[in-house]
């Protein structure tokens, strides 16, 4: 193989790894915490493109639009933990049975909202061409996505290691009930992470809109994705999500380069071998 | 079945199954229209596929979100035996069969190695592989266009003669899974359910009893596949779609968890009346799925499963002891805690490190 | 060294009082009846084989298990089923049986987590105190020894002004020369804040405890100063299996 298709496919597979990293990073900081597999969260990056593409058609800002879907998904998370999800704490089967209720509730307003179609988000101008690397075109709305991913990933890596509210969720994710006896209010930092996990899937969807396009099945189409980089990185792994997303994205693009119809294939295959070497994933550990 | 004390609540229970059975007889000959004969006809397929769903998550605490694989594979196993490969029915089951137990064999062996949440996500990316691998396969299965024109055997030609058929097998397996669960295997699973631990701890191969069940659930499963499949001419790739195990899920939870037959009154919920309703009404699904969320939060055991209690609360004193199979299981009872990680025998669970928040989860409580 | 944790018209009297507490887990008692006082500035002993409910006794003042019945008051103020946080936060440092040391974090990071109010003059006391954890503050405390491990559980209860440090086992699994090093720095804390300390090794439970009580199947069958149970031969070999 060429060196520039291979450095072609390893950006395309980047870029992917971002957006996937995006949804992932808070199913899996969710998790890690509280114990709850939020089924929802596809739903909650699916609110995040629907309602990005409506404020960027709008104002006919993307920005805007990232910021209206990001804060959307803010505030879908800290609506649904704090009325719902909080009331079945300490039960997991009873908080799958209830998420997957919520992708029910979430996906059909989005339906009465939005319509059942397809509905189009451009790309903005300035990220609709494409740059050349080593002689082949790169989309620029791939450039941006791996910039995105790396400064939220950034920004998290920072907030996770260097101020306190992170060292409480590190060590939540360890162990909540003794940082309960250390004097911290563990329900607060819950909701918070929340809002951070919905904030994270929806301003991946808003990123990704114009990418994956916009319609009423894009949340359950992208939770497996998500799915499966979590069982990857290792559930409630910060740092296992940005490796399973990388991973599954990479793969899924050289594969796909070679033999599409195979490319999802490998990546359950991928998290088969995954299992069989490390059950609780590439970062998890088995507390968790 | 809630082994009632008294006579006489015997005596209802069988009058009460007589007159249904009764009933569901001669439904073809009282309903206004065929139409409503093969809304039924699927709800009763469908209601198999959930209790088959319900020995999983229901008796033994193992959730799934791979099970519409199985009902998938059967519906192209036995189309694609039918249609292209020359098979009769009986034969092309019977492979289905073989098939189905070699799949969840393995799948089992695979995903069984991790609990609780990772087995729901495991078992849910295998059945989106298949899923996937159906819609790519455009030249073997028809791709995302559908499987048609699987044939009908002669005697399964008419609508009636599809309920009648159905209804039959519906019963056949009823009996079939009721026989397994009160089995000596069945308390196994109903032990395991209850703390996976300490089952291990009286010694039982939990390990295997979980494949057990899988491999059961999921020959049933297929089964109906391929009787779903033949009645209705046609096999899907959303047969195989998360969005069936959903489905499944629905129907169990809102029928009753760890009953059987909460399945069947589940499917009757989700499928007729709400294709009926959704005809009629836009917002169905959503205000279907707002029910359904009240339900996991403030009746966690299901129509059944809620009704049962009130039964047993009006019958009994308060304080009374319950057998192990008098109440329907809750969905709180669960196989793992977060994660995986085994259940601690009593003490974790009762106490608020389950969950900080345990102060205010009494909704989630039996 | 001073931790200052103590103010003058606390340094006498009682300052936990446990009434007739019980708990079940399930159908199951696990404390029946249970009654304690641990007085200001001294260092109680909670005694008892395996499974005899002490270690439920401290996860109940903590918050951490609900009771079925009786009450705790701390300083005369009930504190019965707070939860855990608002208990820590009066001042009720808790020191696990399993340590609860957070492996992912550093020392340091245990250390600064626990404390609520920044106050590095007594992080550095503390530190201080615990002299063999300056050179580690930087290491992941997943790679520490079980006794530093023992250590930093203890110093993370200390960083706060602590006025009652529940103790579990501390010696547990602990090689010998730790449990040394652990009775002089228990015998350093228990000189500024009031200690109420579960054992299983009766001898550092001697050493270090002004009075005692020993719990039987979640009952509290005795009571009295710990010099006297050390005599009482009988008692001892009834309920603790220890000569």
């Amino acid at each position: 193989m060429e060196l520039k298709v291979v450095v072609s496919l390893l950006l395309q597979g980047v870029s992917l790894g971002m957006l996937y990293f995006l949804i992932a990073s808070g199913l899996s900081l969710i998790f890690g915490l509280m114990g709850v597999l939020n089924l929802a969260h596809g739903s909650l990056f699916m609110w995040g493109a629907y309602v990005a593409m409506t404020v960027y058609g709008l104002t006919g800002s993307f920005a805007l639009g990232l910021v209206g879907g990001l804060l959307a998904g803010a505030a879908l998370g800290v609506v649904l933990e704090t009325t719902l999800i909080r009331r079945l704490y300490g039960n997991p089967v009873g908080q799958i049975l209830l998420t997957l209720g919520l992708i029910l509730v979430l996906d059909e307003t989005v339906k009465l909202i939005w319509g059942p179609t397809l509905l189009p988000y451009p790309k903005p101008a300035f990220l609709a061409g494409s740059a050349e690397v080593l002689g082949r075109a790169f989309p620029h709305y791939r450039i941006f996505l791996i910039v995105l991913g790396a400064l939220v990933w950034l920004v998290i890596h920072l907030v996770l290691n260097r101020t306190k509210v992170g060292l409480i969720i590190r060590a939540g994710v360890e162990d909540r009930e003794m940082v309960t006896t250390l004097g911290i209010d563990v329900k607060k930092v819950f909701t918070g992470v929340f809002a951070l996990g919905g904030a994270l899937a929806a301003l991946g969807g808003a990123a990704a809109g114009p990418f994956l396009l916009v319609y009423p099945q894009l949340g359950l189409n992208n939770l497996f994705p998500a799915i499966i980089v979590v069982v990857i990185g290792g559930l409630g792994s910060f740092t296992g999500s940005v490796i399973g997303g990388l991973l599954v994205g990479v793969t899924q693009s050289f594969v796909g380069y070679y033999e599409p119809q195979l490319a999802v294939a490998v990546n359950v295959a991928l998290m088969a071998l995954v299992l069989l070497v490390r059950p609780h994933g590439l970062l998890g550990h088995r507390g968790v | 079945m809630a082994k009632v004390s008294r006579r006489t609540g015997t005596e209802r229970t069988w009058l009460l199954t007589g007159g249904l059975l009764g009933l569901l007889f001669a439904f073809p000959v009282l309903s206004p229209s065929v139409y409503y004969v093969s809304l039924l006809t699927s709800a009763a397929l469908y209601g198999v596929l959930a209790m088959s769903y319900d020995l999983l998550m229901g008796y033994t605490g193992i959730l799934s979100f791979g099970h519409a694989l199985f009902f998938g594979v059967g519906a192209y196993g036995a189309g694609i035996l039918m249609r292209d490969a020359g098979f009769d029915f009986f034969s092309a089951m019977a492979v289905v069969l073989a098939l189905s137990a070699v799949l969840a064999a393995v799948i089992g062996l695979l995903s069984l190695r991790v609990k609780g949440v990772y087995f729901a996500m495991v078992t849910m990316a295998f059945a989106e592989f298949f899923h996937i691998l159906v819609e790519k396969l455009y030249h073997i299965t028809g791709g995302s266009d559908g499987f048609t024109r699987i044939p009908t055997p002669v005697w399964l030609g008419g609508t009636v003669q599809k309920y009648y058929v159905a209804l039959v097998f519906a019963i056949a397996m009823y009996l079939l899974a009721r026989r397994l669960v009160s089995s000596p295997v069945g308390s196994v699973w109903l032990a395991i359910r209850e703390n996976e631990t300490r089952a291990a701890m009286l010694g039982y191969d939990t390990f295997s009893y979980k494949l057990a069940v899988m491999v059961i659930s999921g020959m049933m499963a297929a089964l109906t596949g391929g009787l779903y499949a033949v009645v209705v001419n046609f096999a899907h790739p959303g047969f195989i779609s998360v969005s069936t195990t959903i489905n499944l899920l629905l129907m169990v939870v809102i029928g009753g968890v760890g009953t059987l037959s909460g399945g069947f009154i589940g499917a009757l919920i989700v499928q007729p009346l709400g294709r009926i309703l959704s005809s009629y009404f836009r917002a169905w699904l959503l205000v279907f799925g707002v029910v359904y969320v009240l339900i996991v939060l403030f009746f966690p055991a299901g129509i059944l499963g809620s009704v049962r209690m009130w039964r047993l609360r009006r019958r009994r004193p308060p304080g009374a002891p319950r057998g192990p199979e008098a109440g329907p299981a809750v969905p709180t009872a669960s196989p793992a805690g977060p994660g995986g990680a085994p259940m601690t025998p009593a003490a974790p669970r009762a106490t608020p490190g389950a969950g900080p928040a345990a102060g205010d989860g009494g909704a989630g409580g039996p | 060294m001073t931790l200052g944790t103590m103010t003058a018209q606390e340094s006498t009297g009682q300052a936990l009082h446990v009434d007739h507490l019980s708990v079940y887990i399930g159908e199951l008692h696990i404390l029946e009846d249970v009654t304690l006082r641990a007085s200001r500035g001294r260092c109680t002993a909670l005694l008892g084989r395996n499974g005899s409910g002490k270690t439920t006794t401290l996860k109940s003042i903590m918050g951490l298990v609900p009771p079925a019945g009786g009450r705790v008051t701390f300083y005369g103020r009930d504190i019965t089923g707070r939860p855990a946080h608002e208990v820590a936060r009066l001042g009720i440092g808790y020191v696990p049986e399993d340590r609860g040391v957070f492996t992912g974090l550093t020392v340091r990071e245990n250390l600064l987590l626990a404390q609520r109010k920044r106050d590095d003059e007594r992080l550095r006391r503390v530190v201080r105190l615990f002299s063999e954890l300056d050179p580690l503050l930087d290491r992941r405390a997943g790679t520490l020894s079980g006794g530093e491990r023992q250590m930093v559980a203890i110093a993370r209860a200390l960083v706060n002004p602590v006025r009652l440090l529940l103790v579990d086992e501390p010696s547990k699994g602990l090689a010998p020369r730790a449990v040394r090093r652990l009775a002089e720095l228990l015998a350093e804390v228990k000189k500024e804040a009031t200690v109420l300390l579960v054992e299983q090794n009766f001898f550092l439970a001697a050493e270090l405890a002004d009075h005692c009580y020993v719990l039987d199947s979640g009952r509290t069958v005795y009571e009295g100063p710990m010099g006297e149970l050390e005599a009482d031969e009988e008692t001892r070999r009834k309920y603790l299996g220890v000569a």
